[in-house]
């Protein structure tokens, strides 16, 4: 007896808790949502972020766009190259690249790139979690899962996900673990 | 000034931060043979073009010696590589477009030095070696199912205006024609990879030699125009879905070649330009499109397979695995375009078994993991179906496109729905013919 494919689900520790909790019934939709939430912020790096945010130096509202779009476009296209490799930046800049170009302002930029770059990337794992319960569960088991994750992502609020990578959102403190629920009057939800 | 020095180490696996350096020695880490550059012998093979081809095996020998991690995709690739003309190579923007090419077609950080190289380049042709015809373009050519049905195609339109350069691992194996020596017909070098045990498979970078080998063919034959013989699913698949940590694979996305394109211009001065005639086909449709000119059995000795004869062979021959995305994709492709093939040019003969063991012929030992490998395949073709339902993805990938294929947005995204469009019936059309007891229908027969 196994604890279940999520165990060996090549993926990061959030992922797993993600797959996990998409492949129990027990876990109502709104849960398996609230730890996809989490895997994703978890995926943004900070220093990437930091970057973005110095170049459109998007927290100082009297210094948008003091560069020169040119130059905007020549520091995010530098970017790909200090940052290589993973989708979610390659998204991202893609994102912004185009956005940039056609003259968006710079916290509506970093909002809607940031959510593009998150759905993509949910996405991407969807994906890899679908392929790996194929080989270890077949497929009844696998459409159970793809069902569940696609309502879960239906629940995912990307923009304002987006918002908290960035720290436009102060209403919500960015975390990358999920609310633990302990309380006995937390059970499985009805 | 630095000069180049020979590095010999035989363990470049990547340390816990990924992180690489080699000093690349042509001399050492590469055999350049005198025989294969003869077929690149025109008048303007300068020195800078051998320094091309040289920065072409370091790139290609420090990719496929580091072996990524298991769970981070990015490496950071020091490579020092000799150059004659070193001045050149120095320049900001050729470092620069040469540093974002590699990093956005393999994922990894490349830091690139150059030293000067020491002695002489091999002198330069003082005649060209001719054409029969009259070329107006380059291909680079593999000899595989696209290729072979888009050099046709084209040289039904204008012959002998496409020149093929020959990109695979074997030669084109004839070098002279009516006593002439037939160009590029050969990949100029071999690397020297004799005693390592672990190569890392992904080997994105690939798509960089065969760029730039065909680019350097097009500078020597004094064309502008490279083709791509890639059709659209083959383009668009891998670098629209990646999954998990492995990157986009842009190896024929014309997000990449703009770059290659740039490259050239910025190094040689050249005007490259990559076309792809058969971006908004699918590959059933370049099938078919070619066998309404030729209808002779031109496709079936070709193979799609990338495994080799130690993994995929029955009864001492080899065979194609039938299960790998690219055996997949050539299985629904030739479905669609009417054209039948053997089952036993595949070792998984019957997609219409119910089990995936029972696909194989009696008395072949079914290893491990083919299970996996078969649901990857399948997978890849399946989950092309669903993009056309990822609105942001399509409107994010035509913004980027319209400018280097040089159409309207709204062309581009509508074109690209279609092929998807395309690409699901045939591959509906495929999975159902396979019967609803078989294994390829018990895997997505829900999904469709």
């Amino acid at each position: 007896m196994t604890d279940g494919p999520h165990k060996s689900l090549p993926m990061k520790v959030p992922w797993k808790r993600v797959a996990e909790k998409a492949s129990k019934e027990a876990f109502a939709i709104k849960e398996v949502a609230e730890v996809l939430n989490h895997a994703l912020i978890s995926e943004a790096s900070q220093q990437f972020l930091s970057e973005t945010k110095r170049i459109l130096a998007a927290n100082m509202p009297d210094a948008l766009f003091s560069m020169r779009p040119e130059e905007i476009v020549h520091e995010f296209t530098e970017m790909r190259t200090k940052f290589p490799g993973t989708n979610f930046e390659n998204n991202f800049l893609d994102a912004i690249l185009g956005a940039v170009k056609a003259g968006e302002p710079a916290e509506s930029l970093l909002i809607s790139a940031g959510e593009y770059a998150l759905t993509q990337e949910a996405q991407n794992h969807f994906r890899g979690i679908e392929e790996h319960w194929l080989r270890k569960k077949g497929t009844s088991d696998t459409d159970n899962i793809r069902q569940r994750l696609k309502n879960a992502n239906s629940e995912v609020d990307y923009k304002n996900l987006s918002k908290i990578i960035f720290g436009f959102n102060h209403s919500k403190p960015l975390s990358t673990r999920p609310a633990k629920h302990r309380g006995i009057d937390e059970g499985v939800p009805l | 000034m630095k000069t180049a020095q020979s590095s010999d180490k035989m363990n470049n696996r990547p340390q816990r931060d990924n992180l690489v350096h080699i000093t690349f020695d042509p001399q050492v880490h590469a055999q350049f043979s005198t025989q294969a550059l003869e077929t690149y012998a025109f008048r303007k093979r300068e020195a800078i073009v051998i320094d091309l081809m040289t920065l072409v095996a370091a790139v290609e020998y420090i990719d496929r010696t580091s072996v990524r991690s298991t769970v981070a995709w990015r490496r950071s690739l020091n490579l020092t590589v000799p150059v004659y003309e070193l001045q050149r190579w120095e320049s900001g923007l050729v470092a620069g477009m040469l540093k974002d090419t590699l990093s956005y077609l393999s994922g990894d950080e490349w830091n690139i030095e150059f030293v000067q190289r020491t002695g002489s380049p091999p002198p330069n042709p003082q005649e060209s070696l001719s054409f029969e015809n009259d070329v107006q373009s380059v291909m680079a050519y593999s000899d595989g199912l696209d290729s072979r049905a888009v050099s046709g195609i084209i040289n039904a339109k204008t012959p002998g205006s496409l020149q093929r350069v020959r990109v695979g691992r074997t030669s084109a194996g004839v070098n002279k024609k009516n006593g002439r020596l037939v160009p590029f017909t050969k990949v100029p070098y071999k690397l020297n990879l004799a005693g390592r045990k672990h190569l890392e498979p992904s080997a994105r970078t690939r798509g960089f030699k065969f760029a730039v080998i065909a680019g350097i063919a097009a500078y020597l034959a004094e064309v502008s125009e490279v083709v791509v013989p890639e059709s659209g699913q083959g383009i668009f698949g891998p670098a629209l879905l990646p999954y998990v940590h492995a990157y986009a694979d842009y190896r024929n996305y014309p997000l990449f070649t703009y770059r290659v394109q740039n490259l050239f211009t910025a190094l040689l001065d050249h005007s490259l330009r990559f076309s792809f005639p058969q971006l908004w086909f699918t590959k059933a449709e370049t099938l078919t499109q070619y066998f309404e000119i030729n209808k002779s059995d031109w496709w079936k000795d070709t193979q799609s397979c990338w495994q080799d004869a130690r993994w995929s062979s029955f009864k001492k021959r080899k065979r194609q695995c039938g299960l790998c995305a690219a055996c997949m994709f050539r299985r629904m492709s030739l479905h669609a375009a009417n054209l039948e093939e053997l089952p036993d040019r595949f070792l998984s003969e019957n997609l219409s078994a119910s089990t995936l063991e029972m696909s194989f012929p009696d008395g072949y030992k079914v290893r491990n993991g083919l299970r996996a490998f078969a649901i990857a395949g399948i997978l890849q073709l399946d989950h092309l179906t669903d993009l056309n339902n990822n609105h942001s993805l399509l409107e994010m990938q035509s913004n980027l496109l319209s400018p280097v294929i040089d159409l309207p947005q709204k062309e581009v995204i509508a074109n690209l729905k279609e092929l998807l469009i395309k690409h699901s019936l045939e591959w509906d059309q495929f999975v159902k013919s396979q019967g609803s007891s078989s294994f390829l229908n018990q895997i997505v027969g829900k999904r469709i």
